[in-house]
């Protein structure tokens, strides 16, 4: 591929990106889950248990996404909008095996260069970039690795992915910033806010998450501000200081933050941790006996 | 007819339950029975109905076909293509077999 075969081909995928947002009725300033966009699209997403992949489409009509359970949840969720990509250009059946060991003739594949376009630009447009910046009083000239880790979060990609797509898709940062928020390990971050080292998630949740769903696994926790109540029993204060407050995630369901005033609230849907199967089954609780012998008899 | 996955109906709903990531708990809820009714149906100790065969494909999104009679021998055409990524990729074997398997659970007669 030359480099204008590949702008053309670049500019396809950031159309179709944004066709398939709008059909799942994503405005271009909103965050978006990948695996239920797939879902209203018709697309069955499977988890499974395969750590030498990142992910697979299977064309026909049944269409399916199977994705490795294995990789953190913003590469599964970037590797689900890939994968989606696959499904719209109808490239049939394709399989994605680990990032790091993709051979040479496979990244200068145009369908995979398409399908990466387009999850990128699916996940990450511009416009939802600028907004979310913009509502949390960011701004490209100062972000700091905290700013990017907060609004990967909220983007539902990895930390390093939005500083790739910033840099080389948007081009909204210089090489020489992506270097100095690269330095910054995801790791580092969730120790400098927490106070402590924290290997599972770490989500930061402010009143700009309202109508994006929190998607958390059992032992993750919830950044949030003070003003933040929780309903729901999957749910567990840490800790809470004049400022911010620690939320611990228990247990598999659907649990809901909301504002002292009012002003918003957000689901948080949890899955247990490393959680195979149907994805629409991600968020299920497990029932108590009791309760489906009560079912039963009824 | 030979196949890889269980041999009996009552060996492929556990199979396919399990693959579709719930529980026996939460799937005795969602048919409003007890839990161990489920437990003795996958355990072949209680028939199952056509029409609770239909109940139960639907929920672990998989086709009736393959709960009655199990994996057809021939390899659908997607797991060709993971054989030749079996050639060509770093895959583990593993990963491949258990890809493999799970394609032909999916597969509904004539793809």
């Amino acid at each position: 591929m030359n480099k204008l075969q590949q702008e053309k081909l670049a500019l396809e995928a950031i159309a179709a990106a944004l066709r398939a947002r709008k059909e799942v009725g994503m405005g271009l300033a909103d965050a978006v889950s990948p695996i239920d966009a797939a879902q209203k699209l018709g697309v069955e997403v499977r988890l499974i248990d395969t750590p030498s992949m990142e992910g697979m489409y299977v064309s026909g009509d049944n269409p399916q996404i199977f994705l490795s359970v294995q990789r953190p949840a913003g590469r599964r969720n970037f590797t689900c909008a890939h994968e989606l990509g696959h499904h719209k250009f109808n490239h049939g059946t394709q399989y994605d095996e680990l990032l790091a060991q993709k051979s040479a003739a496979r990244q200068g594949d145009p369908k995979e260069f398409m399908a990466d376009c387009f999850a990128a630009f699916f996940m990450m447009p511009k416009t939802a970039i600028d907004s979310g910046l913009n509502k949390r009083g960011m701004s490209y000239a100062s972000l700091k690795p905290k700013d990017v880790y907060a609004l990967s979060n909220w983007l539902g990609v990895g930390y390093k992915t939005l500083i790739s797509h910033l840099q080389f898709g948007t081009r909204a940062i210089s090489r020489d910033a992506a270097e100095r928020l690269n330095q910054s390990k995801p790791q580092q971050i969730r120790q400098m806010l927490l106070g402590h080292a924290q290997s599972s998630n770490l989500h930061i949740v402010d009143s700009h998450w309202s109508g994006r769903p929190v998607d958390c696994e059992v032992g993750d926790l919830i950044l949030t501000t003070r003003d933040v109540f929780f309903e729901g029993s999957g749910l567990a204060l840490l800790k809470s200081d004049d400022a911010r407050r620690v939320v611990e995630v228990l247990r598999p369901g659907i649990n809901r933050l909301v504002s002292a005033s009012g002003h918003w609230s957000t689901f948080v849907r949890v899955a247990r941790r490393s959680f195979t199967g149907r994805a629409c089954y991600r968020f299920e609780e497990e029932p108590n006996e009791e309760a489906v012998d009560s079912i039963a008899k009824f | 007819m030979t196949t890889k996955s269980g041999e009996s109906i009552s060996d492929r709903l556990r199979e396919a339950r399990e693959a579709s990531g719930l529980s026996q708990a939460q799937v005795a809820k969602r048919l409003a029975l007890h839990r161990p009714t489920i437990s003795e149906i996958e355990a072949g100790r209680r028939k199952v109905s056509a029409e609770e065969i239909e109940k139960f494909a639907s929920i672990y999104g998989v086709p009736v076909d393959w709960i009655v009679r199990g994996a057809n021998e021939d390899e659908p055409g997607d797991a060709r293509i993971l054989m030749a990524a079996r050639e060509i990729s770093k895959m583990n074997e593993v990963d491949i077999s258990r890809l493999m398997k799970m394609l032909q659970m999916l597969r509904k007669p004539g793809d």
